[in-house]
């Protein structure tokens, strides 16, 4: 795998609005972080710690793996 | 708009102001020739340095860490560091070419008038200020948009 060819893509969104439903400012709230940096996660323009991926893979109630996916950019 | 955007922004202005009025005082007629004699103009400039550091304390205590509030997280942190460094970087090659500039002003002279030193030193805080700034609101822009 080119490590240069590869992105960090996120099911925030979708977990967020599917089995927990949180706005971004509750989701936020939550973990310890502003709705600025969820909105920069879920658009994809921000990478995470492991720290704040953890916490919120736990309040959604899901797996990191669940959550991130390394694909080859397009 | 996240605080930190906020902060980065007011900074940015802040500066930006103090460098369009310590131009407009240093490219004033007979400064650099001057220079020691102009005690008025030294004096407006220490207090345009004034205003500027005094604004950026003021702008910390307005955004500093408020206690069950998130105001500053781990993105703020890298944005920080980011346009920290990217700051750094336009300094240094600010003062490169500065000082090569007025090298290639004076070489045949043999010497270089003191009001360049001040002005050096100066423009030194001011570029090293506008530019971390504006690559914080830089980044800001482009994950916020």
């Amino acid at each position: 795998m080119n490590d240069d060819k590869l992105k960090l893509k996120n099911n925030i969104r979708k977990m967020r609005r599917g089995k927990v439903d949180i706005t971004q400012e509750n989701l936020a709230a939550l973990v310890g972080c502003t709705r600025q940096t969820i909105f920069s996660l879920e658009k994809g323009k921000y990478n995470p710690s492991l720290v704040l991926a953890m916490k919120i893979a736990a309040v959604l109630g899901v797996t990191v793996n669940e959550l991130f996916i390394l694909s080859e950019e397009e | 708009m996240s605080k930190k955007m906020k902060q980065s922004l007011f900074h940015f202005l802040l500066w930006f102001l103090v460098a369009v009025a310590f131009v407009i005082v240093f490219s004033s007629k007979g400064t650099i020739e001057n220079w020691g004699d102009n005690k008025i103009k030294t004096v407006v400039i220490a207090f345009l340095f004034l205003v500027g550091l005094s604004g950026e304390f003021i702008l910390r205590i307005i955004y500093r860490k408020k206690k069950n509030k998130i105001v500053v997280d781990e993105r703020d942190e890298y944005i920080t560091n980011k346009s920290l460094g990217a700051g750094y970087v336009i300094t240094m090659l600010y003062i490169f070419i500065l000082a090569i500039t007025l090298y290639l002003k004076y070489e045949s002279s043999g010497s270089v008038p003191v009001a360049w030193l001040w002005f050096i030193a100066y423009t030194l805080l001011i570029v090293a200020n506008i530019s971390s700034s504006a690559a914080a609101l830089l980044c800001y822009w482009k994950s916020e948009k």
